[in-house]
């Protein structure tokens, strides 16, 4: 249990009476990056939605079986969302920054969360985040400009430097380079294997390569299910099952 | 090469026409505006004075000035705007921000949408009905604030909601991913996006209320009253329904007086409108995206 992020049990998920995901049953290691692959409509980010239950919002959803985030199930009823949310952070396939200056989008969650701040700890905060995701020296000048005014790629490193001032336990990446050019997704990629030393990291990804440059271990996931669970390596050189092997040759998907 | 084909011709030809044929109609919708406006400034300008603003209407209100009518229609204004743009805001951000989609919210929204079709007369005898006799209010600038206020809140609800709605929903979405609760998400991305739109909407109302007569008729508003109001509980005089009554209740009013009343109570609600048009602008420039 120790050194699992993630422990899911028997679980389902349904939108309205539709189910997306089927029976997961695995487990995924903390201070690793787990890739998650598959076609669209698989899954993949339904599950990943499911960690931080951000997709109820838009209206009937159900479960049965139950997700362990570190140990803790996170349906149970005693959890409050906002505080599952800002333990397990989401970065979403299109950058969102909040349409505010660069400094107020890196301590936006700090502000939401916390009563009274000084603003010698919000500075902080800011440089601390920027650092860390490789931005402070470019923008320690630009701090009061707005974050809707970065490039692509900026604005992903933003969205993920917001999360670090709330101190997840686990960031959830949803096709995080999608949006983004080569240097651009090179330059998240390195960001990303960086992080691992302090966070658990789930990634949504459709590039193979993208799965194999970064990941420990990948999941392949298909209408639902679980259909291969391994090391990165293990999976893409000597996949078990047939679909597996049929998605990552390229032969559908 | 690269040279337009007869085709290309033709169509840019077809381009050029339509888009003289639309600026032309453009021009012409604004065109009754601008007559309208100079035709009253003609027509009213021998009695059209500093006094006229500030006097108080004499001889059986066909000399003298319309100030007790600029300051009821203020106190309507202001009161009725007090009351229905917060009511009309909260509705608004219920049905946008925490309604779950089902029949009954449908019912709620169709129903504003047909409050706003109501008729004014309509709505005045509501305002009769409800604030006038069973509030016990009785004739006053409350009863009759209340009534705008009825009438307005549908206009500064639809408007509220469709300004709500061009927040895009990844914003949300940003700030609930960090833990933001619901109400947090409100304050601090989705009004300050929207106070642009809601602001069209409650000056739009303001016009609206300025210009209203028959909401006004049964519910607070007097032909002539010999005092200013000194409190919501007195009845007052409006621009709206003075113009009504000295063009065609009273005898002998001078010809220029009705146009004079009538310009005033225009440029009265352009000004209004044009401040919301600065406020929008300002707001704009604020605007981090």
């Amino acid at each position: 249990m120790r050194n699992h992020a993630v422990n899911t049990n028997e679980f389902s998920f349904w939108y309205g009476n539709f189910q997306a995901l089927k029976n997961l049953t695995f487990n995924i290691s903390t201070s690793k990056i787990t890739a998650l692959i598959g076609p669209s409509g698989c899954g993949k980010s339904t599950f990943l939605k499911c960690l931080n239950r951000i997709n109820e919002r838009g209206g009937e959803v159900s479960h049965e079986g139950s997700i362990q985030v570190l140990g803790h199930d996170i349906y149970h009823p005693s959890v409050a969302l906002p505080e599952l949310r800002k333990q397990v952070g989401m970065v979403f396939q299109k950058p969102n920054p909040l349409p505010l200056t660069i400094y107020e989008n890196v301590i936006f969650g700090a502000r939401t969360h916390l009563k009274k701040v000084k603003n010698a700890e919000l500075d902080m905060m800011v440089e601390s985040a920027l650092t860390r995701v490789g931005m402070w020296e470019d923008l320690k000048d630009k701090l009061n400009r707005p974050a809707l005014g970065l490039s692509l790629e900026k604005q992903q490193r933003l969205c993920i430097a917001r999360l670090l001032p709330l101190k997840p336990k686990l960031l959830l990446l949803d096709e995080p380079c999608s949006a983004l050019d080569p240097a651009g997704i090179e330059a998240i990629e390195i960001l990303t294997k960086d992080l691992k030393r302090d966070y658990s990291i789930i990634i949504v990804t459709h590039s193979m390569s993208q799965a194999k440059r970064v990941s420990d271990d990948t999941i392949f996931m298909y209408m639902g299910e679980l259909i291969e669970m391994n090391k990165t390596t293990d999976l893409f050189n000597n996949p078990t099952e047939g679909r597996t092997a049929a998605y990552i040759e390229g032969r559908f998907g | 090469m690269f040279r337009p084909s007869s085709h290309l011709i033709n169509k840019e030809i077809k381009e050029k026409k339509f888009k003289n044929l639309l600026s032309s109609i453009t021009f012409f919708l604004f065109l009754p505006a601008l007559i309208i406006i100079l035709w009253l400034a003609i027509k009213g300008s021998p009695v059209l004075s500093w006094d006229f603003l500030t006097q108080d209407p004499i001889n059986g209100m066909t000399a003298g000035g319309i100030f007790p009518t600029i300051v009821g229609t203020f106190w309507l204004v202001v009161l009725s705007v007090l009351v229905s743009c917060p009511l009309g805001v909260i509705a608004a951000i219920y049905l946008s921000e925490y309604a779950a989609d089902n029949t009954l919210t449908r019912i709620i929204r169709l129903a504003i949408l047909n409050l706003a079709g109501v008729p004014s007369i309509v709505h005045a005898l509501f305002g009769l009905g409800a604030f006038v006799l069973f509030m016990k209010m009785g004739t006053s600038i409350l009863a009759a604030s209340f009534t705008l206020a009825v009438m307005n809140l549908p206009v500064i609800i639809t408007s509220t909601l469709e300004s709500l709605k061009a927040v895009p929903h990844s914003y949300r979405e940003a700030s609930w991913n960090v833990g933001a609760s619901k109400l947090q998400t409100i304050r601090y991305i989705v009004l300050p996006n929207s106070i642009p739109g809601i602001l069209t909407g409650v000056v739009f109302s303001v016009g609206r209320s300025a210009g209203e007569t028959a909401a006004i008729l049964f519910t607070g508003v007097a032909f002539y009253l010999p005092f200013l109001p000194r409190s919501v509980f007195d009845q007052c005089m409006s621009l709206s329904m003075h113009l009504f009554t000295i063009s065609t209740q009273v005898v002998g009013v001078p010809d220029a007086y009705p146009y004079a009343t009538a310009l005033v109570l225009i440029l009265l609600i352009l000004s209004v409108n044009s401040i919301a048009v600065i406020l929008r602008s300002y707001f704009r420039t604020k605007r981090k995206w």
